[in-house]
């Protein structure tokens, strides 16, 4: 559906970088819940199944994630995992073409479903007494899919459509691919989830029926029902719909690991589209489940502090004071499967200086100068333990309110469980938020922020390209 | 079906960023379907409070989780905005939180996060909206930070400034992306003499020309009484809103000044309108006059458009144009009501060899509508998953506080809330049929290009912008 005004700014500080980029990629850091009766069980398939009880509406959301994302491609075969999810959604031995969600549509709910590097969900939401029908259903698309070569052949084009759409058509996709495949050299992260165009263009029936053959099955998988449900129903049902399939040993996750990184990077995107510059800066860090992981809720922490909202140190040296640039801040994700990044980013102020190029020296040092007197212990005592409260403060009052949206607390513990946490790690996320003091900030912030374990990425118009900007 | 990414928030959860939608095609029903929909019911228990001051606001009262959500809307907007001070209400929404009563911008945010207290406005078309989450516990400081930012905004000259280039930045940056691109020249078009045509954000003159007089001005003659619906759900009782509603609300000047505008009908052209991009693809935006939201036809419209392109998972365009075809990843159509007006308008994106095909195709599709109306199948399908559906936009607080203040700008009842599935369970085939033939107009449709697409001379439509033989005609 299009908006008339579709594509329009919109000016919420808080996310002003995200909404003018129109490309989701920046957002706050990653936030657990807490607060419910979360109760979780496995079939003797060894599916695992978590039920998130919530009695305000007579809705659920019914979800089965699988232990498999972009980052378990094959090599040269970049894109598989998300084609195969939308392959999920074409037919099977039981269900003509587009039935599934024909089915869906007819009992009022609404579904779709993602795929990230770590991990691929199918989530419907439905009211509560059509869950039975839904786990039909994706139980059915689990082990039943059926493929001929021409749903392959159309699906590839509309998936190349979407590339088009989400990568090509937007210049800072297209620096944050070549960002993420310079951090990576060896690590699968260094790929996009949609895939190498030239790479897409090539994927054949039979690699999508391998794949699924490989990954698709309950012991690859978790069901997650969050809503208006008792575990007990919860249980009853799984056991009727999914405990027959049988569960076959996965093969083990295990991706190239990725070397030491021992110089600083720099790439460049110059493209005819861009207006105006944008600076970016990526380091090598942590997840809750992988590398230095004791550093993780710190680097939330530290995310908060160095660049989360309007009163974060980036944002008001850069911007408020200094006056050289409309946005900045930063990005930490923790919550993948293998260590990710931790990310630092500002659009210069339009007509900064002469060039684009210099804009961006501008804006690099000054974010430069910020990082170099944190690290240094150079703030105010004072400040900082009061930014430090308000931080956490913020950041356990996420958990509170993720509990609002059933959606939202599916997708929390599908994405913990996906990509190596526990359920006590997200429930006792809050906790760990709060015990974090400012030595471990201060610890975490010299384990990650190192120049040499970073790729600096400059977002640039083309050459001799004449620029939006304004003096 | 989305891509998420790894530096995702898992509260950007995929349920918002994945709207488009899968795929479909009919077919026969198998065993598993012989079900009868009884659609959860939206028995929204709403309480009207009036305050002492003569404030009123719909509340949903609900105390499982200690959170109180409120979503208020002052009606006006930026069409309103007079047309040398373009991008007025996306200024005032944007520096309502950046400084109030004793507060700089820097201490006001520092006192909502530090009892993360989540404040914001926005600006839309036909109105400010504003939006206020917090624990339960912490009600009365975020009613105060609340009223000190409408009672009191600072409107410091630094934080104006600092907004004005952040306001310059997005219009820069619309001009990198096709949708925008393709809007701007759709809305320009379309209603040439008319606030419908103008960018909201503002123009890079008006921008330049906003001053503090302005914003203070704006804040006492169109953030008022007569103008505010208010929605809140969670925590809290009535009498506990009330006084908070007051403390708020209530120092508001009563009514509001600002400009009167009148009905407008899209002028469309039944041309296509090429504006050269780089890139793969040509991302297409169509449209022409549609309908207001009380217009009696409403729902029948509403049935048709699922049908047609509005069910992104099983709408005809998609079944034609991503299924069939793989012409492109979204399409989709819609009605969009307006104040003074409304329109029908669709998009899509596709590969630039495939544009002609893609919008021939969709013009047969929308043809085929008019000629031949729905089938019953078709009917009914679309009335069990609406109607089904209908519970799912109050999963959350913030959507049904949305709900609350959505129904009062229409000047409905509370009582809407249970009787809308009847609403659509009444729209028949024939009304489908004739409403068809009313708003549904394939030879006036105007198309807007933005890409670098092949064969555009072979439709047959007039040709302007970089398609027409006189480049840059239509401006």
């Amino acid at each position: 559906m299009t908006d008339f005004w579709a594509g329009r700014g919109i000016l919420i500080k808080h996310c002003f970088f995200t909404c003018v980029m129109l490309v989701l990629i920046f957002a706050a850091p990653a936030v657990r819940a807490d607060g419910t009766e979360i109760e979780s069980f496995v079939l003797d398939n060894h599916m695992q199944v978590v039920v998130i009880p919530d009695h305000r509406a007579p809705i659920v959301t019914h979800m089965v994630w699988y232990r498999v994302g972009a980052a378990d491609d094959p090599e040269g075969q970049s894109g598989l995992a998300h084609f195969l999810e939308h392959m999920l959604f074409k037919r099977t031995k039981t269900l003509p073409e587009g039935e599934f969600s024909r089915i869906v549509a007819r009992n009022g709910g609404r579904h779709n479903a993602f795929t990230s590097a770590d991990y691929t969900g199918y989530y419907q939401t439905v009211a509560a007494d059509r869950l039975p029908l839904m786990m039909q259903l994706e139980a059915d698309r689990m082990v039943n899919l059926e493929l001929d070569e021409q749903d392959v052949l159309s699906e590839r084009d509309v998936v190349l459509e979407e590339r088009s759409m989400r990568i090509d058509n937007q210049p800072l996709a297209l620096l944050r691919e070549k960002m993420a495949a310079a951090l990576f050299e060896e690590h699968p992260y260094g790929i996009p989830i949609i895939g190498w165009r030239r790479e897409l263009e090539k994927l054949s029936l039979e690699n999508v029926r391998e794949f699924y053959r490989k990954y698709y099955n309950p012991a690859n998988a978790i069901l997650i029902v969050a809503g208006d449900v008792t575990p007990d129903q919860v249980r009853a049902l799984a056991e009727k719909y999914y405990a027959p399939i049988p569960g076959t040993p996965v093969p083990e996750r295990r991706r190239p690991p990725e070397p030491a990184q021992e110089a600083a990077l720099r790439v460049e995107h110059r493209d005819e589209r861009v207006q105006q510059p944008t600076w970016i800066r990526s380091y090598h860090a942590p997840s809750y489940s992988a590398g230095a992981s004791h550093h993780a809720p710190a680097l939330d922490v530290l995310s908060g502090l160095l660049g989360s909202g309007t009163t974060s140190l980036l944002y008001q040296k850069l911007v408020v004071e200094q006056k050289i640039a409309v946005a900045a801040g930063s990005n930490y994700n923790g919550t993948s499967y293998d260590p990710d990044t931790f990310l630092l980013y500002a659009i210069p102020r339009p007509g900064l200086a002469e060039t684009p190029e210099e804009a961006l020296k501008i804006v690099e040092q000054a974010v430069d100068q910020v990082i170099a007197e944190f690290l240094a212990d150079q703030t105010d005592p004072g400040m900082w333990a009061e930014d430090l409260k308000r931080v956490k403060t913020r950041l356990v009052a996420e958990a509170v309110y993720a509990r609002d949206s059933i959606s939202t607390m599916a997708q929390i513990y599908g994405q913990a469980l996906t990509t190596g946490s526990t359920i006590e790690d997200v429930q006792n996320w809050p906790q760990s938020i709060r015990t974090v003091t400012p030595e471990d900030v201060r610890a975490a912030a010299g384990y990650v922020l190192d120049l040499r374990k970073s790729v600096t990425g400059l977002l640039l118009p083309a050459d001799g390209a004449q620029t939006g900007e304004t003096p | 079906m989305s891509i998420m990414k790894p530096l995702m928030n898992p509260l950007m959860n995929s349920l918002k960023n994945s709207s488009r939608l899968v795929l479909v095609i009919g077919g026969v029903i198998g065993g598993l379907l012989g079900l009868f929909l009884v659609p959860a019911r939206a028995d929204i228990p709403v309480q009207k409070v009036i305050t002492p001051l003569g404030i009123e606001a719909w509340l949903v009262e609900n105390h499982t989780i200690p959170l109180i959500s409120m979503k208020f809307a002052f009606q006006g907007g930026e069409v309103r905005d007079p047309v040398h001070k373009q991008g007025l209400s996306t200024m005032v929404a944007a520096l309502l939180d950046e400084g109030a009563g004793d507060m700089d911008a820097r201490a006001f945010q520092t006192a909502l996060e530090n009892k993360a207290i989540k404040l914001g406005f926005s600006s839309r078309r036909e109105r400010l909206e504003g939006s206020l989450k917090t624990l339960s516990e912490n009600r009365h400081e975020a009613f105060r930070l609340l009223s000190l930012a409408l009672n009191e905004p600072r409107f410091d000259q630094d934080a104006i400034e600092r907004i004005r280039q952040q306001m310059l930045t997005i219009l820069i940056r619309k001009q990198e992306d096709p949708g925008s691109i393709a809007s701007k020249i759709f809305r320009e078009m379309v209603y040439p003499e008319h606030p419908y045509g103008r960018d909201g954000d503002g123009t890079k003159d008006t921008i330049r020309a906003l001053t503090r007089d302005d914003l203070v001005a704006y804040r006492e003659e169109r953030l008022t009484r007569d103008r505010l619906v208010i929605g809140v759900v969670g925590d809290i009782t009535a009498q506990e809103l009330a006084e908070l509603l007051d403390l708020a609300f209530g120092r508001l000047a009563d009514e509001a000044i600002d400009g009167y505008l009148q009905d407008v009908k899209a002028k469309t052209p039944g041309a296509v309108y090429l504006h050269r991009h780089p890139g793969h693809q040509s991302t297409i935006l169509f449209g022409h006059q549609g309908l207001k939201r009380l217009d009696p036809d409403w729902y029948a419209a509403y049935v048709m458009n699922y049908i047609l392109g509005g069910g992104g998972l099983t709408s005809r365009l998609a079944e034609s144009v991503r299924e069939e075809k793989g012409l492109a990843y979204s399409v989709g159509t819609s009605f969009q009501p307006m104040e003074y007006g409304g329109l029908f308008i669709g998009s899509l994106g596709t590969q630039n060899e495939r544009a002609t095909e893609a919008i021939a195709l969709v013009q047969q599709e929308i043809r085929n509508l008019v000629e031949n109306g729905v089938s019953e199948e078709e009917l009914q399908d679309a009335k069990t998953y609406l109607t089904g559906s209908y519970a799912l936009n109050f999963a959350t607080s913030g959507a049904i506080a949305s709900q609350l203040i959505g129904a009062q700008i229409l000047g409905f009842e509370p009582s809407y809330f249970a009787r809308r599935n009847e609403y659509i369970n009444n729209v028949t085939r024939e009304q489908i049929g004739r409403v068809a033939r009313r708003l549904l107009h394939p030879d006036r449709l105007f198309w807007v290009v933005v890409g670098d697409p092949a064969g555009l001379d072979d439709l047959p439509l007039t040709k302007l912008g970089q398609a027409g033989k006189d480049a840059g005609a239509a401006h």
